[in-house]
């Protein structure tokens, strides 16, 4: 037998460890040194004041306890995210279920549906700032035909928060929208027919049939939209830098500041271990909790 | 009675449709005919409606703007619109090529066979989609500069390869959960090996999930931010730095900025028109039939 014959027998033999090896190789690396460089930053001052990196124990981790502006973006995150999401799934609710029945030119309307979520973050987040623009901008414009002088929008501490959660929703919506559409269409048809001779009403079999049947679609888009949600960076960087004064300063992009702002690198990383650890167990505890059937069966 | 309770129905529903409609495409309408507007025109208020539409925004941001040097000669000075789309296709191709390449197998496995430790090896790579990527910067950062790959295409490309790894794998374990594995089983049969049988068989029977789940990854990378504004400068910027470049501390070039972000999205939005189906039933791991 030739060599080439030989190793290609032995690897035969070992495919399923061939099958997994690069991949679970490339996260592998990734994912040891990220979790070893991060407990040992963040043991560590390193800033402007200590240039390399210095031993300090946990002090990194007591200072985070008595951050308030931690406390205060923590806070934040979780408004932000609870919003975001309970708003993207509701109107993409919505919008799925006006749409299933038989209207004129429903492909059409349910391609531009979609339309925000193929837009570049960061461009619709500019685009947006167009729109918000308190004196160039076109709603402030409209809003003032109709008499109404409107708000300062991401000018103002009060409404900052609110217009990046708008553009956040207009941006994710069409997903929820596309998905609760696929999972609508596959219902199944005589349930509703069994429905409608016992007389129930619209909105009866709506929450009491469609919503339970659509349970492990919702879940499903629960869990995808909070983990994304928890990322939100693009918006808030280039919309508002996390102002004005810190009212749209999510945890993210605190982590961004503290690491990249001002140098403090040690406890940038133990902020980070801190956010990577409530979404590890968040995410854990929600899938075990909900039983929603991701990935893994 | 009924027939007027449906037309009234139908009504309220189109005007449900429609608001639906103008938030979701106003502020795009709003953009595009900016973009076609020049800068004098473009923010003035109360807006003009009826406006002579002009290609200068997006000349200039194809090909540069030509202005006057101190001397008073014309000199053509780009800001390098091209070369940033350039670095995207490169980074964004690469990336895709190598995520697929490595995370299609690895889900043919966790799709097909049983072994050990397997739903640990499953739960591992879901989690490393839990983790928000600013997460893993600093630990990053720290790494790129003592390997010199700051502002590199390489370490773009080896950082959205690390990023897409267990999205192509959760999407492509759902494609490959569909297909039966008599298919499979039969190749090996036939005298395939199981290399054979991924190659010849599964790879082919799943092209239309290979290529949605290529296509959002690329979608991932081209529209990538956080990594391209920490971890590029200069050489390896990309097209979501290119947007932000008509910001600066003097003015906002909010014409050529709308030229450039119109140029930016079309691409994405003819890949999520034509595979919005396939999306679906990827993002959600098969748990939704597109």
């Amino acid at each position: 037998m030739s060599l080439s014959k030989r190793v290609g027998a032995w690897l035969e033999k070992r495919y399923i460890g061939c099958f997994l090896a690069p991949a679970l190789c490339i996260m592998g690396a990734f994912a040891l040194y990220i979790t070893v460089a991060l407990i040992y930053l963040s043991l560590c001052s390193w800033n402007t004041t200590s240039p390399a990196p210095s031993f300090i124990g946990i002090s990194n981790y007591l200072n985070i306890l008595k951050d308030t502006v931690f406390w205060k973006s923590l806070g934040r995150t979780m408004i932000f995210v609870v919003c975001t999401v309970t708003g993207e799934i509701v109107l993409g609710f919505i919008v799925a279920y006006a749409l299933n029945r038989k209207i004129r030119g429903l492909g059409v309307i349910r391609t531009l549906v979609i339309v925000p979520m193929a837009v570049t973050p960061v461009v619709a987040a500019m685009f947006w700032k167009i729109m918000y623009d308190p004196s160039l901008g076109p709603i402030n414009y409209f809003l003032s035909l109709l008499g109404i002088r409107g708000p300062e929008w991401l000018g103002s501490t009060s409404t900052a928060l609110i217009s990046v959660l708008i553009v956040n929703i207009w941006e994710w919506m069409p997903f929820s929208f596309l998905t609760i559409t696929a999972g609508l269409n596959a219902l199944p048809k005589d349930a509703y027919e069994a429905a409608m001779i016992d007389g129930a009403t619209k909105f009866q079999t709506l929450f009491k049939l469609t919503i339970p049947m659509l349970k492990q679609v919702l879940l499903t888009l629960i869990l995808l939209r909070t983990i994304d949600a928890m990322k939100a960076f693009d918006l808030v960087f280039t919309m508002t830098r996390g102002g004005p004064g810190e009212s749209t300063q999510l945890l993210p992009y605190y982590i961004y500041l503290k690491g990249f702002q001002w140098f403090d690198l040690g406890y940038a990383a133990a902020l980070s271990l801190v956010l990577l650890l409530i979404c590890n167990y968040g995410f854990k505890f929600f899938i075990n909790k909900t039983g929603v059937k991701v990935f893994y069966d | 009675m009924t027939n007027m309770k449906k037309t009234l129905g139908n009504i309220l529903i189109y005007f449900m449709v429609a608001i639906i409609l103008i938030f979701a495409l106003f502020p795009l309408w709003w953009i595009a005919n900016i973009s076609f507007k020049t800068s004098e025109e473009a923010l003035v208020i109360p807006p003009k409606l009826i406006y002579e539409p002009t290609l200068k925004n997006y000349k200039e941001v194809l090909f540069g703007v030509e202005r006057e040097d101190n001397e008073g000669r014309w000199v053509p000075s780009t800001k390098g619109f091209m070369k940033q789309v350039g670095n995207s296709l490169v980074v964004s191709l690469t990336a895709t090529f190598v995520a697929m390449l490595a995370g299609i197998p690895a889900a043919y496995a966790l799709s097909k066979f049983k072994f050990k430790k397997k739903q640990n090896i499953s739960f591992f790579v879901l989690s490393t989609r839990f983790v928000p990527p600013i997460v893993i910067v600093i630990p990053l950062f720290v790494a790129f500069r003592k390997l010199g790959l700051m502002d590199t295409k390489l370490g773009l490309i080896i950082l959205y390869v690390f990023a897409n790894l267990s999205l192509v794998i959760w999407m492509m374990k759902g494609f490959f959960d569909e297909m039966p594995n008599e298919l499979a089983e039969s190749a090996r049969v036939d005298g395939c090996g199981q290399f054979g049988a991924l190659f010849k068989i599964a790879v082919p029977v799943t092209l239309h999930g290979i290529a949605a789940s290529a296509i959002l990854v690329m979608i991932n990378c081209w529209n990538e931010f956080l990594f391209a504004v920490l971890f590029t400068a200069k050489n390896a910027k990309t097209v979501t730095l290119a947007v932000m470049g008509y910001v600066t501390v003097r003015e906002v070039a909010w014409s050529n900025m709308a030229a450039a972000g119109i140029l930016i999205t079309i691409p994405v939005l003819i890949f999520t028109i034509i595979s919005q189906k396939q999306l679906v039933q990827g993002l959600t791991a098969g748990a939704v039939k597109g």
